[in-house]
């Protein structure tokens, strides 16, 4: 009974324990950042990819459902326009933690909205990370520190109420499945046994400037072969380096490295998303000293 | 929210990623009525599955009021990097789902689309065809071939 009561405190502190809300506000404000440079991306074309004047190809277009037709199909410009005003003014709510809550509610139902209209035609994980991240964002108070709503409330940015540690370690654990999944099945696809996947890719749709420069240079099949080695072994134990408080900071430049070349070589820049999270893996108390050391030292040199 | 709900919650989530991960290692399809929700944490570790040793991708013509085929430039419409084009171009949503009419509905639903944006910006065509082409690749860069080499080229659609 003893050791069943240890192991319940030990779940206990592991997955509800109060903490600063430090590390999650940064991951906040870094989601908001790539939400915004994402939609970035969209803005200049929004009423060829989501008006009823464009190419919008809805998901439920010809499909039977009790959903009206004013969600299913596109909407007229005019609309599609303000829709994605009001899309813009979330992310930069949520950006800088002003009704934090509300902002978090129009960005999951305008991203899902979104996925009907147009990004379902490019279903991806990172497209599914990132809704999944909003979610838990939802419910995390991630607000709590670095937010307007601080400023607002208690006078100063860095301001800041404890929160429950419950949503960083939800994130960090889907952060783990994700590599060590992606990692493991690799070990199985006939695809991933040898060089040719990245030899192709490397001149396939992906293919940017970089790839084709080291690809008239005629590499040879081994170097494919050793970079795929790299990439599965590094996949499969890094999820594991992330949590290992001694490696943690080398395993994360790995990580940053890893998908900086594939967004360099391989134009999928979008899981730089994902840089944040590692921050989730550190201890949020020293995330906390950490940043408290560096603001303090900063006061000193003004 | 009790310790007791939260709990269940996170054990919850732990079934439904356990339960995907089995779906990706060993390809176990779960339960029709979970598979929405296990499909989608399944997205979210699922890998490059493959590569082509070829490139592929979208082409169109429309026929002119002289009788003529015109081939139609189709960048406008897909303002994105070369492979979120090709992807979106493919419209794979439906293929996913193994739903091969909804597959055909949509290229033309794409085919009609093309056909009013070229009329709005003053070209007139009476009928449409979208083709999907295969080309070899090359190290010099992804069009280089497709002139001369084309490999494949199959019409999807025509309205």
């Amino acid at each position: 009974m003893r050791d069943f009561g240890a192991l319940l405190q030990a779940w206990n502190i592991w997955w509800y324990r109060q903490c600063p809300p430090h590390a999650l506000a940064i991951v906040r404000i870094c989601v908001g950042l790539f939400l915004l440079t994402y939609a970035g991306t969209y803005i200049l074309n929004i009423p060829l990819l989501f008006s009823n004047e464009g190419m919008a190809l809805p998901l439920l277009a010809d499909v039977n459902t009790p959903l009206p037709t004013w969600i299913i199909q596109p909407p007229s410009v005019a609309i599609a326009y303000l829709i994605a005003c009001i899309f813009l003014i979330a992310i930069i709510l949520f950006t800088i933690g002003w009704y934090y809550r509300l902002a978090t509610i129009i960005l999951i139902i305008l991203g899902i909205y979104y996925w009907q209209l147009s990004l379902h035609l490019f279903a991806t994980s990172y497209n599914r990370l990132i809704l999944f991240a909003l979610i838990i964002l939802l419910f995390s108070g991630a607000d709590r520190t670095y937010s307007l709503r601080m400023k607002k409330e208690k006078g100063a940015w860095d301001s800041w109420f404890p929160i429950s540690i419950l949503p960083s370690r939800l994130l960090a654990v889907q952060v783990t499945v994700t590599y060590l999944g992606v990692g493991l099945q690799k070990y199985t696809i006939e695809g991933w046994q040898g060089g040719e996947i990245l030899y192709y890719s490397m001149m396939g749709m992906w293919s940017t400037s970089f790839a084709r420069w080291l690809m008239q240079s005629d590499p040879p099949m081994a170097l494919f072969d050793f970079l795929v080695l790299v990439t599965i072994l590094f996949e499969t134990v890094m999820p594991f380096g992330l949590w290992h408080a001694k490696t943690r900071k080398w395993w994360m430049l790995g990580g940053i490295g890893f998908h900086f070349f594939i967004a360099i070589f391989l134009s999928i820049w979008w899981f730089i998303a994902l840089y944040p999270l590692y921050l989730l893996f550190f201890v949020p108390e020293d995330v906390y000293d950490w940043v408290k050391e560096r603001l303090q030292g900063r006061q000193k040199l003004q | 929210m009790s310790k007791n709900i939260l709990s269940g919650l996170i054990i919850l989530y732990f079934i439904i990623t356990t339960t995907a991960f089995c779906y990706a290692m060993a390809g176990q399809s779960p339960s029709p009525r979970f598979q929405p929700i296990i499909f989608y944490s399944y997205g979210m570790m699922a890998p490059y599955q493959g590569y082509e040793t070829f490139h592929q991708g979208l082409s169109a013509e429309g026929l002119k009021d002289n009788g003529t085929w015109e081939s139609i430039d189709l960048d406008p419409y897909f303002p994105f990097l070369h492979g979120e084009k090709t992807m979106r171009s493919y419209v794979n949503s439906y293929l996913l789902k193994d739903d091969f009419d909804l597959h055909h509905k949509s290229f033309k639903r794409m085919a009609r689309h093309i056909q009013r944006l070229e009329k709005k910006d003053g070209r007139s065509f009476e009928h449409i065809r979208l083709y999907w082409d295969t080309w070899p690749m090359s190290p010099d860069g992804i069009y280089t071939r497709l002139k001369d080499e084309r490999i494949t080229h199959t019409l999807m659609a025509e309205i």
